[in-house]
């Protein structure tokens, strides 16, 4: 057997080294070189990935960094009075009292139905919302002159937390307004919007400061 | 005796092709052997590349995260500017039925009930002057009614009396809107 192969060998030795050479390269273009070369498009693009998120954390650190933290605590505290977290009851009373008081009316009464306080199911059913935005629906009475209960209804539309009368009756004297306070539970935050914090646009900051001014007195 | 020796070795035997076929297998080789390290230095430095933007990401992250309040409170703030923006811009305005209806008022009379929706609203109008009453059936409603700005679909009036005791003309319609 081993004459044999030598006798095959040197039959085609002079064939066996190109023949070897080429195979490697063969082997090293398929299994390594072409697997290694569209990796490379796969690790450049999370390279570019990479590079936008870093700018994007880069520009929302600084943009964070530049605040003062007393600008970004009190545009909270306007946003968070306009769309509350949760059905403040006495946020709407202090509301409410500061839009007679501008009116000169007198504020009969009111009629809510704030909703589930507790559920064992852990869920809230039957939350009135519009356009996803819930909503608590609160009945008003208020005295006054006609006029000045008109007045009471336009304040309503100027103050903090944000309203929808849907309906107003005045009727000599006597004023019966159907009112939507809207409110707007805290949610968890997406990644995105953590990474990418953008500063407030032009059009944002004038409706922040036309908020602000609507802000109930004592707050 | 004379015998014949061959001290021939035979037809030489040409190997150049043979040796020009290993020389080009050998520069194949070595040309695929040179990109194929480029190509693995590059790979080398995309990934060193990509590790380095990995370690900056998670420094920044740490700096965003050691003020987290503050990063949480400006996003509420844009994002519940965005829903107060859109509630602004769909909140229904009765109050501003009301004033084109009391516009219509004459002055010799006065607004005393005032009913309204979004859809329709009611009006009950007090005067002890008929004339006035009158001027706004004829020409104030007929205004309003073709004001198509106003998105009036029906004007009815509901009733028309005159109170004996107070002696004042009152007219009570409604306006349904579009």
């Amino acid at each position: 057997m081993e004459k044999e192969l030598r006798a095959v060998y040197k039959k085609y030795k002079q064939q066996l080294l190109p023949i070897t050479l080429l195979f490697a390269s063969f082997f090293i273009i398929f299994r390594v070189a072409l697997p290694q070369w569209s990796e490379i498009s796969e690790v450049q693009r999370q390279i570019d990935k990479k590079e936008q998120t870093v700018e994007d954390l880069q520009n929302s650190l600084s943009l964070l960094q530049s605040t003062p933290v007393a600008i970004i605590d009190r545009n909270f505290e306007v946003a968070t009075t306009a769309l509350p977290p949760q059905k403040d009851v006495a946020l709407m009373f202090t509301m409410l009292n500061s839009a007679a008081n501008k009116a000169n009316v007198e504020l009969q009464g009111f009629n809510l139905r704030v909703g589930d306080i507790f559920d064992t199911e852990n869920e809230v059913k039957g939350e009135r919302s519009i356009d996803g935005i819930p909503y608590l629906n609160v009945t008003i009475q208020a005295e006054g002159d006609n006029e000045n209960l008109k007045a009471f209804a336009e304040n309503l539309y100027q103050s903090l937390p944000l309203v929808e009368l849907t309906k107003v009756s005045i009727d000599r004297g006597l004023g019966s307004y159907d009112v939507n306070f809207f409110f707007k539970p805290f949610e968890s935050i997406p990644a995105n919007f953590i990474n990418k914090i953008q500063s407030l646009t032009p059009e944002e900051t004038t409706l922040l400061q036309q908020l602000e001014g609507w802000m109930p007195s004592g707050i | 005796m004379k015998r014949e020796i061959n001290l021939s070795l035979g037809p030489r035997k040409d190997n150049t092709l043979a040796k020009r076929i290993t020389l080009y297998s050998s520069i194949i080789f070595s040309i695929v052997v040179c990109i194929t390290l480029g190509i693995l230095s590059y790979r080398l430095f995309l990934s060193n590349q990509l590790s380095n933007l990995t370690g900056d990401e998670e420094v920044l992250q740490a700096q965003l995260n050691s003020i987290k309040e503050q990063r949480d409170k400006f996003v509420v703030v844009k994002e519940r500017l965005g829903e107060a923006k859109r509630i602004l811009g769909r909140r229904l305005n009765i109050t501003g039925k009301f004033d084109n209806v009391e516009a219509l008022i004459p002055s010799q009379a006065s607004l005393e009930t005032f009913n309204g929706t979004e859809e329709e609203v009611e009006l009950r109008v007090e005067s002890e002057n008929l004339g006035s009453l009158s001027q706004l059936i004829n020409e104030k409603i007929a205004e309003l009614a073709n004001d198509k700005k106003q998105g009036v679909q029906k004007i009815e009036m509901k009733s028309f009396l005159l109170n004996p005791i107070t002696k004042k003309y009152t007219v009570v319609f409604s306006v349904t809107y579009k």
